[in-house]
């Protein structure tokens, strides 16, 4: 189990690491990466055919989301595993976990 | 402006390899040491700078819990159970926070850090320690979930990671030993950071200009930090913990007394 995590975090963190790369090599060329001053976050919508086009914020966007989504598929793995291995009660509090973390950012329940 | 632009990337590239180097080491995530940097050296608003230093401790801890599980040293059954009462204790800590004398918490957390920084100097003082790399039987297992949840208050409180607490807590009240601590610690925080990262990302929070070295820089440091870990001995671990709680110490002494909200450092909560 614990092998079968560490391969998820770092297949996460690779394809993370990878888009920022390009992103970061591609915005600083062109001068658009300028610390402070933001890049622009640009929407959801259209990010697939930004992301083909090599545009900058469009590479960085989805490897930060990739980084923030890693923890949460390792969380839903971990669920799925310890549920295999009949680690009820371990199964159980992952899918807590989920849930609760679900609601706190539906909700905007996280304090500032 | 091209030349401004890599030479800060480059100086929030360093800045992200310490702070994801120690983050490791410690099982801390680092934003205690990235937010000020970001806020008082390159003028990143505070939300922003926490916006960035949560996606930076979410890599951290990825990339050196990866690292961790590979080794055998991160207890899974143990950490998501703790993940439970930290998740609800920060989510209640949320609600409370308009009616809690938040600058009193914080000089009161800054004394308990202070107590558990003189704890940790006097561990790795200790002449003999044993280097045992798995948990064994876990004990006071209801007063660790109690105080996890303690641990996830006070960090959604005070806007700190909850390793500071978490580490003494299964080393100290559960008897885990000092490497498990710190490794769970780093594999715990990534989804408490994540939540709300997730949230800062929504609201266009993040910089990415800001985010995208520093996070490249956190991974290569949590990689380096992860690498080392096991190599240092772990009274040498406690000196760097105890460092890491005398900054935070500070901090929250700092904090208490309205100085960063003076100096515009951050909102009046």
């Amino acid at each position: 189990m614990k092998r079968k995590l560490a391969r998820l975090l770092q297949t996460g963190i690779a394809g993370g690491a990878l888009l920022l790369i390009a992103g970061t090599i591609i915005a600083a060329s062109t001068g658009e990466l300028v610390p402070g001053f933001g890049l622009g976050v640009p929407g959801m919508d259209g990010l697939l055919p930004r992301l083909i086009e090599g545009d900058p914020a469009a590479l960085l966007r989805a490897g930060v989301l990739v980084v923030l989504l890693t923890p949460v598929a390792r969380v839903v793995a971990v669920s799925w595993m310890l549920r295999r291995e009949k680690d009820v009660t371990g199964a159980v509090c992952a899918l807590v976990v989920l849930l609760l973390v679900t609601v706190a950012i539906l909700l905007d329940l996280t304090h500032d | 402006m091209v030349e401004y632009a890599v030479a800060a990337a480059l100086l929030l590239f360093v800045t992200g390899f310490v702070a994801g180097g120690l983050g490791a080491l410690a099982g801390i995530g680092g934003g205690i040491l990235l937010v000020p940097v970001m806020n008082a050296g390159f003028g990143v608003p505070f939300k922003v700078a926490v916006g960035c230093s949560l996606v930076a401790v979410v890599a951290s801890s990825s990339g050196s819990a990866a690292r961790y599980l590979g080794e055998g040293l991160c207890d899974v059954r143990l950490g998501i159970r703790l993940e439970v009462a930290t998740v609800l204790g920060a989510i209640a800590g949320g609600l409370a926070a308009p009616w809690l004398p938040v600058n009193f918490l914080r000089a009161l957390f800054g004394l308990m850090t202070l107590y558990l920084a003189a704890w940790q100097l006097r561990s790795a003082r200790a002449p003999v320690e044993s280097d045992v790399r798995e948990s064994g039987p876990i004990r006071n297992y209801p007063a660790g979930i109690a105080f996890s949840g303690l641990a996830g208050m006070v960090s959604a409180l005070l806007g700190i990671g909850g390793g500071a607490l978490k580490v003494p807590v299964m080393n100290m009240l559960m008897g885990v030993p000092f490497r498990v601590s710190t490794a769970t610690s780093n594999y715990m925080i990534g989804i408490t950071a994540a939540a709300s990262g997730l949230l800062y990302f929504r609201r266009g929070e993040v910089d990415l200009g800001v985010t995208a070295p520093m996070v490249l820089g956190v991974m290569l440091g949590s990689a380096v930090g992860a690498r080392m870990m096991p190599l240092i001995p772990v009274p040498r671990l406690r000196v760097v913990f105890a460092g890491i709680l005398l900054v935070i110490t500070g901090q929250m002494f700092w904090r208490a007394a309205g100085m960063a909200a003076r100096l515009g450092g951050e909102p009046p909560l």
